[in-house]
């Protein structure tokens, strides 16, 4: 059967019989509550009463007061014409998701039955859930300035060593897509992934492996005025102490700044 | 891991070779690298890293022909 707006959760109730033992009163006691007395069909030595306060009997919640007062020979019984269903109780496994109001409060959740992250949770207890394996990401750390955490500001956004002598090549590095070889002791440090601005600090520290300490073999590393750095890449020049550019084996950078 | 056997040639404006070596920790290609790195409009070349020398002496004096460099421009 098809229904307008929403279906009825039972199709139908039984009705419900109170037997009274009465006594010489008009008062007595309900065992469901009505909200008027047409709720109840009233029987004294089997006559149905008329309901209503010019009648036989007014019924208020439980309290049921007749217009005349029974005698304990009387027998009297009442039929639950209008009992309202106060609460449904859903039938096992029947509550789906889509059912509930709202979150689950913790205290209705057993310890042992939520899962994280597959860590296994003890609810209101002091346990941490760890983050899977490869999964923060630099824009899930915060960018406050005033959080002591502030990793996003504070860890390397590039790095790179390479040997630039003989075939330049690259030996380890982080974030570089490329350095540019372009002359003596000149190279470019290109960024796979560009930082927010310019304004990021780069320190160069290059040298020449097995050299006794002299001018010709100090390294001075600068960059050039062309080298001023982009959000994308960075210039290295590295002189001798007498203004030489020259070619060193062990060259490494390192950039700190926002990231993009 | 960028192709470390391959090396990336441009002409630069003063007319000497600028070489690109592609990172370790690089996973585009080397042509990807090229379309990235090299300047905007400049032709490029990609070549094996054999063909480079590693003797770097007359550095500077290293030039390459226009007509070599047909393997792409930089974006």
């Amino acid at each position: 059967m098809a229904y307008i707006g929403v279906q009825p959760a039972e199709a139908y109730t039984s009705f419900a019989v109170q037997h009274f033992t009465t006594s010489a009163t008009t008062s007595y006691t309900l065992d469901n509550p009505v909200a008027n007395e047409n709720e109840i069909a009233l029987f004294i030595n089997n006559v149905r009463q008329e309901p209503g306060s010019s009648y036989a009997y007014t019924a208020s919640g439980t309290t049921l007061t007749l217009s005349a007062a029974t005698s304990a020979s009387d027998t009297m019984y009442c039929v639950f014409i209008g009992k309202a269903v106060q609460t449904v109780t859903p039938a096992s496994g029947s509550v789906t998701n889509d059912m509930l109001a709202g979150s689950i409060a913790n205290a209705k959740l057993a310890n042992s039955s939520v899962t994280v992250n597959g860590t296994s949770i003890a609810l209101g207890s002091s346990g941490s859930v760890a983050p899977s394996d490869n999964s923060v990401t630099m824009a899930k750390l915060s960018t406050s300035a005033t959080e002591g955490n502030n990793v996003k500001q504070r860890v390397a956004k590039a790095w790179v060593n390479f040997n630039g002598t003989g075939t330049v090549a690259i030996r380890d590095d982080f974030n570089v897509s490329s350095i540019t070889d372009n002359s003596t002791g000149e190279y470019v440090v290109n960024l796979s992934t560009a930082l927010a601005n310019s304004n990021y600090a780069f320190f160069i520290c290059a040298g020449k492996a097995g050299g006794a300490p002299s001018s010709g073999n100090s390294t001075i590393p600068f960059t050039a005025e062309a080298g001023v750095p982009s959000t994308s890449a960075f210039n290295i020049v590295l002189t001798t102490s007498a203004g030489s550019v020259v070619d060193r084996d062990l060259v490494t950078a390192i950039a700190f700044g926002e990231s993009a | 891991m960028a192709d470390q056997t391959k090396r990336i040639l441009y002409k630069q404006d003063n007319g000497t070779i600028a070489i690109i070596i592609p990172a370790i920790s690089e996973t585009m290609s080397i042509e990807e690298i090229a379309r990235k790195d090299v300047p905007t409009g400049k032709a490029y070349k990609i070549v094996n890293v054999s063909e480079i020398s590693s003797d770097r002496t007359f550095r500077e004096a290293w030039t390459i022909a226009d007509n070599e460099l047909t393997d792409g421009v930089g974006d």
